[in-house]
């Protein structure tokens, strides 16, 4: 027989859901970000940046939304919240790191220093979430570790990328933009995949 | 056949120690040679040579050659006897391979330095001519260098001695391990913030791009190598 909830097990629950509902809301705006900037290739800068601080916003006010009663506090149960809370939001910023990707594409056409600070901060947000990590009281050591590998390959792709873009500015120019985008959000998705599927495939040999 | 005794086994570690003293002076000793030849050109009114690619490209492979001979000859002639693998000695053969492995790192920095000028010099002269084949074999063959020092420095100082499983345990300690966590976050870092800045000079410098790439690509080497050594360095490896 199912247990009942307990009061404070129902309200982190409904605390989570809550959160989730925030986070599908965050990936409907940036669907719509994404379309918005197929649409109107030329006029990305105003819309589309204020759509995508209304999406980093709601993303971040929804994993803040996440809380955990003061009964589960230092639970197993607990941890397990906060820590998807840091990756539901590290997984947000790389998605966040495509619409980057797809306005640095169009820069050459503009020239807009706003939109190209915009547009890197977007690139940067994933690799400077991952690099500080999930807030101090639950980055144990195993998550360190982890951390640990996941940022040796990122330094590595990183490396590979700069050589790529000098290989690429030397003999086709033309692609230079691209490759330059693509390379950083590469830099960026690899270590965080990678770091991913590692927690993924540790928590399955804990798992048994 | 007796053991050797204590004093023995320190008089050929110390022995090892003055073999890559030996090795590691070599190679500056290299370095500074070129560097006398080419001042002694540009001094004697010969400085049109220095621009000469095969010159250069030349004066390169010589380099390159040198350091490989000298990586060779360190890992052959550096060989404390079996006998210091015992826990009284632990300590001094794994601060005698961390000695080994900064020099190694620090000779690294200085040939990175030098293969980057050469990129630099050779992909504008290259361009003067228009022969880009040329151009992206020498971009790559000099940039393949900073990816070396990258691998050098991500295995640690296991690459002294890969395939030596037994030595591999002694000279990858916990502190190192430690360390070179911090030195590859500092190296990440480092090197996404230069992609980051190579796109604003494309936007606003192109002329610059070229430049700005080959010496980043020696710099995202080179600041991590000098992160990891001075803070070896200040941690007191040398106590």
């Amino acid at each position: 027989m199912l247990r009942e909830l307990e009061p404070e097990d129902a309200e982190t629950e409904r605390s989570l859901r809550n959160a989730f509902r925030w986070w599908w809301l965050g990936l409907i705006l940036l669907g719509l970000a994404f379309v918005l900037s197929y649409v109107f290739p030329h006029t990305h800068g105003p819309a589309i940046t204020a759509l995508l601080a209304v999406v980093l916003g709601v993303i971040f006010y929804a994993s803040h939304k996440v809380s955990v009663a003061d009964g589960q506090a230092g639970s197993r149960y607990a941890f397990d919240v906060k820590y998807g809370r840091w990756l539901i939001s590290l997984i947000s910023l790389l998605l966040l790191g495509l619409l980057g990707v797809r306005n640095l594409t169009h820069l050459p056409q503009t020239h807009d220093p706003i939109a190209l600070a915009m547009a890197i901060a977007l690139l940067l947000l994933p690799f400077a979430s991952l690099v500080m990590g999930p807030k101090s009281e639950i980055d144990d050591e195993s998550i360190r570790a982890l951390r640990s590998r996941a940022l040796r390959a990122g330094y590595v792709c990183a490396m590979l990328t700069l050589a790529t873009v000098t290989a690429v500015t030397i003999y086709w120019p033309a692609y230079l933009i691209i490759a330059l985008a693509w390379g950083l959000f590469a830099a960026s998705a690899v270590p965080i995949l990678f770091y991913v599927a590692l927690d993924w495939w540790s928590d399955r040999q804990r798992d048994g | 056949m007796t053991d050797p005794s204590d004093d023995e086994i320190l008089a050929r570690i110390a022995a090892s120690q003055r073999v890559m003293w030996r090795l590691v002076w070599t190679l500056l000793g290299g370095l500074g040679l070129i560097v006398a030849v080419v001042a002694a050109l540009v001094f004697t009114g010969h400085a049109a040579w220095q621009q000469n690619v095969w010159f250069q490209a030349g004066v390169a492979a010589v380099m390159v050659a040198l350091f490989l001979y000298v990586i060779v000859m360190m890992g052959r002639h550096f060989v404390p006897p079996e006998a210091a693998m015992g826990p009284t000695f632990a300590r001094r053969r794994i601060d005698a391979h961390q000695r080994r492995w900064r020099w190694a790192l620090l000779s690294n920095l200085l040939v990175g330095l030098f293969l980057a000028y050469n990129q630099w010099h050779a992909l504008n002269d290259f361009a003067a001519l228009g022969d880009d084949r040329m151009r992206l074999l020498l971009g790559l063959g000099f940039g393949l260098y900073p990816l070396l020092m990258v691998a050098i420095l991500t295995v640690g100082p296991r690459w002294q001695s890969l395939g030596q499983l037994e030595l591999a345990k002694w000279v990858d300690d916990e502190f190192s391990l430690a360390l070179r966590a911090r030195t590859l976050r500092v190296g990440y870092v480092f090197a996404m913030v230069l992609l980051a800045a190579v796109f604003v000079v494309t936007l606003w410098r192109p002329a610059l791009t070229l430049t700005v790439l080959c010496w980043g690509l020696f710099a995202g080497a080179a600041v991590p190598t000098l992160y990891y050594v001075i803070a070896d360095w200040r941690a007191g490896r040398e106590e």
